[in-house]
């Protein structure tokens, strides 16, 4: 089974709400969702859709096939209706101006009975999730309970209107929507799923950062990463969580920077254009050795770009930021599990190398949400890295050692005093031009790469030995390329491999070099047009690819999308 | 049937790009007015549309260039000032008009904004203060009132922080021309604008405005008729009052008026003559 439902209609007008009943709706009925949000950069009017595929088996990306289209404006319904599969059902506002051409066509009085009903046109969303239920043939229990858990805040009366309202369209539709467009929906029944955690990337990244234990997190306001800080500031007071929104993203940085040098663990959100700013202060981290954790949700840019799309393009900018040469972690996670896991590691190789740490995601991971079985917060281990134990005459922040970490220690600590510089500096931290100083702490820089790689993971890979294509691809695209390479190779008999990146950089090459000697062809697969990432594996490797699969229009690849442009690889 | 003469046709049409209409504001959002404030100005005086160039940041007002039909420049997020100053060096016979948001005037941007004011270069500043960040959805900013709950100042706390006085900010920044009004002072707003254009030297305009769909809803203030009709009654209309006096305090009182004007040597007028000098000593 595997249904998807477009809600569209104007920013303002709810959909999203609607949305987050629905998916509470089929979440509690032990399925699995996979949401997406679509919406233009205005507050008010356009065109914004949410668009929600349920399955009994996990899902983990958009398909191109609706099956039901809510519409709350005309745009709603001409936007998608070329995806609407054969009998596919549409369910409208009735005051809009459209002619149903077919039975499966549904004019119902939604903003009327919102009106009429419940007193406000504020409660169309309810009527619309009535009107749902009664499509898809479940009971109208489950309207009351949902409602109830979203508007239980605004008072028993909202909820009781609500229900109202939503029962007047159920029993309207119930009467009125007949035929045989049902047949199409008999499949979506409650199933066996136990993931109950609906979470977005944003929501994850954000998990993780203070399961990490990050104690300042600073930030200026930039879509699509706010959902990340704003879920942190809702939370800031009950885990004791420093939270600052600043004057920009150069103080935003450099608070964190600041912070982390006084002991605490930072963090900082922000998107392309805000990690631009930052990247002067990214340089203080690299020389003075201060750990630092960084999420940039993507978008497409340059500049202003398109804010609320997105888009894997920041990946060299992010591996090359600042003037200088210093080493830096960077993960780019798939889907909000990942990314979970990415930033704690984030902050655990931050502090271990102390160096910054960067993750990658973007506005298809940061916006789009999934039901879970949870998130492994208990299992959270945090590694402060080397600390100071008190052992040296005076303490120097940048003592040489072996291995190029030298012990921290903080500004306070009984009996030391942190001297730290943005200038090349001697072991104790005080400014030099020393040459062979330079060269000293140049290698103690450079000495960390090859460890932190050492201590990143392998890409995933998947799919056939001898492949006769493997593709290579890193961060939130995962989802549509698995199921696209598992409907070729189960369906159309390919032999095709998924080499798959969530650890970026210093990269890992094992596997790479593996896939090269192995497989017929090596493609990439990259939201991007110039193929970025293929561009660190040539650069690393030395090895080249027989193309490369670009997508760039700001919109996320679905299992189609790849599909189509793999066979035209392979033909 | 209708003919083109039937149809009404606002006097301020010419002015805008009325194929990108309708725009993206939210009923009851002050920029409306405010964008009508600034071509009502333009017109009075005169000023041929490919002699004004409209520049601003990233925001619902920053988006306002876009729907002028003289030169626009939609540039970054907090830069649009330091864009400007390029654009009249480059050519000082253009009217050169910032119109933009709190945040992008005086948060990121609020470098920039005191450098501007202090090197004393003519161009236009119009900051539509809605006191939060309206496009990224209701964030507190550098003018949002101590205590005020935003998307990222929650209640019950509120924001800890306290908020920039815009007039004071510019006055003291060194500005030649320095006015506030609210969005319901349309012709007194309209007319500083003009005046604002018109000064040789850096003119800063606040126009306090309404944002009902962040700030009026996360602080219950009304929808956007009653903030303004709020605004209509709290505004305190002291032309002339030395800036330092210029208060504003949403609930009871926001002191309007034209509190600088000035003359100081313009900055692209200096650097002409520098040039010269240097040039005549050259030889
Ligand atoms: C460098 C950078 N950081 C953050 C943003 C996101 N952003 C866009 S508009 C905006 C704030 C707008 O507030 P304001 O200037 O007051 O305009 P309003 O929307 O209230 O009119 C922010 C933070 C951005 N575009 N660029
Ligand atoms: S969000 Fe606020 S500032 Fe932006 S258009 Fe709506 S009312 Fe105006
Ligand atoms: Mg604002």
């Amino acid at each position: 089974m595997d249904i998807t439902f477009n809600i569209g209609g104007m920013a303002g007008q709810g959909i999203d709400t609607i949305g987050d009943l629905l998916t509470k709706v089929f979440v509690r009925n032990g399925l699995y969702t996979f949401t997406v949000k679509d919406f233009e950069s205005r507050i008010r009017g356009g065109y914004n859709f949410t668009q929600i595929r349920v399955s009994d088996r996990p899902v983990h990306c958009p398909v191109d096939d609706i099956h039901v289209i809510v519409a709350l404006s005309k745009d709603a319904i001409t936007g998608k209706r070329d995806q609407l599969v054969a009998d596919g059902v549409i369910i409208y506002d009735d005051r809009l101006d459209f002619e149903p051409s077919e039975q499966c066509h549904f004019p119902a009085p939604l903003s009327k009975t919102a009106k009429s009903v419940g007193g406000s046109t504020r409660m169309t969303n309810a009527a619309a999730l009535g009107a749902l239920l009664s499509v898809v043939g479940f009971p109208f229990d489950l309207a009351k309970e949902v409602l109830s858990d979203i508007f239980s805040a605004k008072g028993s009366d909202v909820v009781e209107r609500n229900i109202r309202v939503a029962q007047a369209l159920y029993d309207f539709t119930a009467e009125r929507f007949t035929g045989s467009c049902r047949t199409l929906l008999r499949d979506l029944r409650p199933g066996k799923a136990t993931a109950r955690l609906v979470v977005t990337g944003n929501q994850a990244v954000a998990f993780g950062a203070m399961a990490a234990n990050a104690k300042w997190v600073a930030a200026y306001p930039m879509s699509p990463s706010t959902g990340a800080f704003v879920e942190i500031v809702s939370h800031a007071r009950e885990l004791g969580i420093g939270v600052l929104q600043t004057e920009d993203e150069i103080a935003a940085l450099a608070m964190a920077i600041g912070a982390s040098y006084g002991g605490v663990r930072s963090f900082v959100s922000t998107s392309g254009g805000g990690f631009s700013l930052m990247v002067e202060a990214l340089g203080l981290a690299g020389m003075t050795e201060t750990p630092v954790v960084i999420y940039n949700a993507q978008r497409p840019g340059p500049s202003t770009g398109l804010p609320t799309r997105t888009e894997q393009s920041d990946l060299l900018f992010t591996l090359f930021a600042s003037q200088g040469e210093f080493p830096r972690v960077v993960f780019a996670p798939r889907d909000p599990v990942d990314a979970f896991e990415a930033v704690v590691r984030a902050f655990n190789l931050a502090d271990r190398f102390q160096v910054p740490a960067i993750v990658l995601g973007d506005q298809y991971l940061a916006d789009s949400a999934m039901n879970i079985e949870g998130l492994d917060v208990p299992g959270v281990t945090i590694d402060r890295g080397k600390l100071y134990d008190g052992s040296q005459d005076q303490y120097q922040r940048y003592l040489l050692t072996e291995d190029g970490i030298s012990p921290r220690a903080f500004p306070g600590d009984p009996g030391v005093v942190v001297v730290s510089s943005g200038n090349a500096h001697l072991e104790n931290g005080h400014i030099t031009e020393d040459p062979s100083l330079r060269d000293a702490m140049v290698e103690k820089f450079i000495k960390k790469i090859p460890a932190i790689r050492e201590s990143l993971r392998e890409p995933d890979l998947y799919g056939p030995d001898n492949p006769e294509l493997t593709i290579v691809s890193w961060g939130t695209t995962w989802g549509a390329i698995r199921e696209a390479v598992t409907i070729l190779n189960e369906k159309e008999d390919r032999t095709i491999a998924h080499l798959h990146f969530t650890d970026i950089y210093p990269l890992r090459t094992g596997r790479l070099e593996e896939m090269f000697a192995s497989s017929e062809r090596v493609v990439s697969v990259e939201q991007n047009a110039t193929s970025q990432f293929a561009h660190l594996v040539t650069m690393e490797t030395g090895h080249t690819f027989d193309g490369h699969i670009n997508k760039f229009d700001g919109r996320p690849m679905t299992p189609r999308w790849v599909m189509d442009r793999v066979r035209e690889v392979i033909a | 049937m209708t003919t083109e003469s039937d149809t009404l046709v606002h006097p301020l049409a010419k002015y805008m790009r009325t194929d990108r209409l309708p725009w993206i504001y939210c009923p009851g959002c002050s920029i409306g007015i405010v964008t009508g404030m600034v071509a009502r100005a333009i017109e009075n005086l005169g000023i041929d549309f490919n002699k004004v160039v409209i520049v601003s940041g990233i925001g619902c007002t920053g988006r306002v260039s876009g729907y002028f039909k003289t030169g626009t420049f939609h540039t970054t997020h907090g830069r649009p000032i330091a864009f400007a100053e390029g654009v009249k060096i480059a050519n000082p016979e253009l009217e050169v008009i910032v119109v933009s948001g709190d945040g992008d005037i005086a948060a990121i941007g609020g470098n920039h904004l005191i450098h501007a004011c202090r090197r004393n270069i003519d161009i236009t500043v119009v900051c539509l203060n809605n006191f939060n960040y309206g496009m990224t959805g209701g964030q507190f900013g550098p003018t949002t009132e101590h205590e005020r709950y935003t998307q990222t100042s929650p209640r019950p706390i509120g924001n800890i922080e306290w908020p920039f006085n815009l007039v004071k900010l510019a006055a003291s920044s060194g500005a030649t021309f320095v006015a506030r009004w609210t969005a319901v002072q349309v012709r007194r707003a309209t007319k500083s604008i003009e005046k604002a254009i018109a000064k040789r030297g850096f003119s800063f305009v606040e126009i306090v405005g309404a944002c009902p769909t962040s700030y009026g809803r996360s602080n219950r203030l009304g929808d956007g008729v009653e903030m303004h009709r709020h605004l209509l009654k709290v505004a305190d209309i002291q032309n002339g009052l030395p800036p330092h006096e210029a208060e504003l305090e949403y609930d009871s009182r926001i002191v309007c008026g034209e509190f600088v004007d000035i003359d100081k040597p313009e900055y692209t007028e200096v650097l002409k003559k520098a040039q010269e000098k240097a040039r005549s000593e050259a030889r």
